[in-house]
């Protein structure tokens, strides 16, 4: 029977490893004599209750990054979220995102009509207005409204994957991310059709116009390609 | 107006060419005449939709719309053209990077080399004694079982510390059960499997521990898996004990929350950490949530959480606690209610407290207990409570009469008779056990006197002239915060000084047909570096304080038999041909 040395000991039945953990992490090697395997800044207590270690020494440097780790690190105004590690993608992958898969069904296309059409029902019983402002007012309404459901609120309402999606605007997990599918096309369309509508009946008065092109920019700039993670911080 | 148009172009070409026409009055090229050139082309152009079906309407559209304001009309014609490149553009995927695109003969290729690995591994030779050291009990498991050809050999491997599992009222009610209503949960506690014993279960155990209200789940190890990521996610942060067993360890991974680990039950680090974090925590907007989570009796050492400490702490720092209290309950306490009623904290202070049925209770299964919003959030967020099957009903059954049992016997001080002699039997097996090793260069006791499991591991000192390491594993969470990516490998000395102490269990049970465990740690899969394994002497009730006397005075001799023999680290290696032929 062959006898092993300590050295060369190094039967493994399967290959548990795809890669060759540096000595630390090898339970087998001599490197943790006296000192055992853990972050150089802290001294580690063993179950022996004599010794009670202080750690006086500064926290290793992880300690912090853990915490920021969902916040982002330059401080400009304008900057991209950092893609998402690989944990975050399994667990947006893992279930379909009930948050923003029903902006694919045929109601919820419709009901953006009805929607304006009923809001400008509404605008039509404050009849101290023209109809230009009726018009105007009712694109306001929709464009506020779909802003903040789309671009402003950020994350689930309920739980379903631990906060996977905490970083995104409900905008940017449609789809996956995916850029000029169907139903993103058809809600770019709308504030458009809407702010051709409103300049229509307000007869081209370059107030209204300024007030509707504003807020037509403001939903479409937020919806481009190029606006995917983007976020603009003002304060 | 054509004319000086047409003057320019001459004067443009007069340049290229040596034949010269008609005047030369040359004109430079003005911003005025190129725009009203470029309009006249347009206006030609849109006149020409004329010619298409319904171009009538559009041209009327623009001629309405235009009302003499170029800028808008730009404007608006920017946005016409930038809508049809947008409806017009094809769907582009956001992750293309994660797909690897594969030609057709590197895939052939791949499907070639590909070798189905078997269903099951084969075992480690070095490894198989282990599956030979698992002693296998013929008939009834009690405190006095068969083993292998042995018969009545004392137990004190089990679990079941109270010897609840030979009580006779007990298995009255779960004989009861089983003919009124079968073996079966019959499907999740939501959904079917929900029946009178496990309502009046929860009830008990709510009033058993000063709970609001308590919910059940099918089993003990998977419990800290459901609970906690229902009430953690990205963004949160937990502060851990780097003590706790591998459910814990697995539950926060899952939950994807922030850990920070101080040190095991050293109150000074956990302050040092809390004080620490405290202003990175006070910006956060909005406030997220914190725990504190820690073992109250911990399965891999055997001692006691510091819970004053640790309440004190958490409430100035204002954390909650989650307290995973599956040993302690049965066995802590005057009336077992668990090391709250140990340390005489009232159940309030802790947020989430588990624990298992599976221990003291001799049932099976696990509870949380709490709050009523706490309890009641777990009805639809927790994933074991949603999507496994509940208790089976004579296993609730069961539970419920253990705590009768446990807390109808009471005697003159208040104490409950079952628990008084539980810690009975432990102080005298600890004290004298620490009596007789006190002079011991090879073993010392490492657990509370407390613990119902006395851990008894290897000194310091002997596991160094041994070159053991102090801890096994790897410590990758630690430092990076983020699980290793690939398992532990095979480690020779964990293997080694687990041999080492299945031949002490041997010499035992040979000479004085007792049974005493050791340690069962995958080291493969633990996260957090792992400490060494102990013997483990789980005290029963059934067993008589003769029977302990037994088991401590051979306690030396075995060791010093077994152990004199091991002197350096090249003995642990001759141990191999021991190993292989177990």
């Amino acid at each position: 029977m062959t006898t092993v040395s300590p050295k060369s000991s190094n039967f493994r039945s399967t290959d548990l490893l795809g890669v060759d953990l540096s000595p630390k992490q090898q339970g087998r090697q001599h490197s943790n004599s006296t000192h055992s395997i853990g972050s150089p800044g802290r001294t580690r207590s063993n179950s022996n209750p004599v010794l009670t270690p202080i750690s006086s020494q500064p926290p290793p440097p992880h300690h912090n990054s853990n915490i920021h780790t969902r916040q982002r690190r330059s401080s400009s105004i304008i900057q991209h979220l950092e893609p998402d590690t690989l944990d975050t993608k399994i667990d947006q992958t893992l279930n379909p995102n009930v948050n923003a898969n029903w902006v694919h069904s045929k109601g919820a296309w419709v009901i953006h009509f009805v929607l304006i059409v009923f809001l400008k029902l509404i605008f039509n019983f404050v009849s101290v207005l023209d109809n230009d402002w009726k018009w105007t007012l009712t694109n306001l309404t929709y464009n506020i409204g779909s802003y903040i459901m789309f671009h402003q609120v950020k994350g689930t309402p309920f739980e379903f994957n631990n906060g996977a999606y905490d970083n995104l605007t409900m905008w940017e997990q449609i789809d996956n991310g995916d850029q000029y599918t169907p139903t993103k096309k058809f809600l770019m369309s709308v504030p458009i059709a809407l702010f051709l509508i409103s300049t229509h009946y307000s007869n081209y008065n370059l107030n209204l116009f300024i007030l509707n092109g504003l807020s037509c920019l403001c939903v479409v700039v937020p919806k481009l390609a190029i606006a995917h993670r983007l976020r603009v911080t003002l304060f | 107006m054509t004319s000086a148009v047409e003057v320019i172009y001459t004067a443009t070409t007069t340049t290229t060419t040596t034949t010269t026409t008609t005047t030369t009055t040359t004109v430079p090229p003005t911003w005025d005449l190129v725009s009203q050139k470029l309009a006249d082309n347009f206006v030609y152009y849109l006149n020409s939709l004329d010619k298409l079906p319904g171009g009538q309407i559009i041209l009327r559209y623009i001629k309405s719309s235009y009302q003499d304001d170029p800028i808008r009309s730009l404007f608006e014609l920017a946005l016409f053209i930038f809508a049809i490149h947008y409806f017009l553009s094809s769907k582009k995927r956001e992750n293309k990077s994660d797909f690897v695109k594969f030609s057709k003969r590197e895939i052939d290729e791949l499907c070639e080399e590909w070798v189905p690995e078997p269903l099951i591994d084969e075992i480690n030779p070095y490894e198989k004694w282990q599956l030979d050291a698992i002693p296998e009990v013929k008939g009834h498991n009690g405190s006095h079982i068969n083993i292998d050809g042995r018969q009545e050999v004392i137990n004190l491997a089990s679990n079941d510390f109270l010897n609840l599992n030979e009580s006779k009222s007990i298995k009255l009610a779960a004989n009861q059960v089983i003919n009124n209503s079968g073996v079966g949960a019959c499907g999740p506690p939501n959904f079917y499997g929900t029946q009178d014993v496990h309502v009046r279960l929860e009830e008990d155990l709510a009033k058993y521990l000063d709970g609001e209200q308590s919910i059940l789940y099918g089993q003990d190890y998977v419990t800290a898996g459901s609970v906690i990521p229902a009430f953690l996610k990205r963004g949160d942060l937990c502060v851990v004990d780097s003590g706790v067993n591998l459910a814990i360890q697995k539950a926060l991974i899952i939950s994807r929350c922030d850990i920070e680990w101080y040190d095991h039950n050293d109150i000074i680090h956990l302050e040092q950490i809390l004080s620490e974090i405290k202003p990175v925590l006070d910006k956060q907007k909005p406030i997220k949530r914190r725990f504190i989570v820690t073992e109250a009796l911990f399965a891999n050492t055997g001692d006691l959480a510091n819970l004053k400490s640790i309440v004190e702490l958490k409430n100035k720092y204002k954390y909650r606690l989650f307290l995973d209290e599956s040993l302690s309950i049965g066995t802590l306490g005057k009336t077992g209610r668990g090391l709250v009623e140990h340390f005489n904290i009232p159940r309030t202070e802790i947020s989430i407290s588990i624990g298992s049925l599976a221990n003291a209770f001799a049932s099976s299964g696990a509870f949380c207990v709490g709050v009523n919003p706490m309890v009641h959030h777990q009805r639809i967020q927790s994933n074991a409570y949603v999507f496994s099957a509940s208790l089976p009903p004579y296993s609730a059954k069961v539970a419920s009469e253990a705590i009768k049992e446990i807390t109808e016997n009471i005697n003159s001080n208040g104490e409950s008779i079952l628990i008084n002699s539980l810690h009975e039997k432990s102080y005298f097996v600890y004290d004298n056990l620490l009596k007789k090793l006190s002079n011991s260069k090879y073993v010392e006791i490492i657990s509370d006197r407390n613990s119902p499991i006395i851990h008894i591991s290897l000194t310091n000192n002997y596991r160094d002239s041994l070159n053991l390491p102090q801890l096994y594993g790897n410590s990758e969470i630690l430092i990076r915060g983020k699980p290793a990516k690939y398992v532990n490998p095979f480690d020779d000395y964990y293997n080694f000084e687990s041999f080492l102490l299945q031949k002490i269990i041997d010499f035992i049970l040979q000479n004085t047909n007792i049974l005493i465990t050791r340690s069962k740690n995958q080291i493969e899969h633990e996260n957090l570096p792992l400490i060494n394994p102990h013997l483990l002497i789980h005290i029963n009730n059934g067993v008589s304080i003769n029977e302990y006397q037994k088991l401590i005075d051979i306690f030396d001799i075995a060791i010093n038999k077994v152990l004199q023999s091991i002197n350096t680290e090249n003995d642990l290696f001759e141990l191999t041909n021991e190993i292989l032929n177990y």
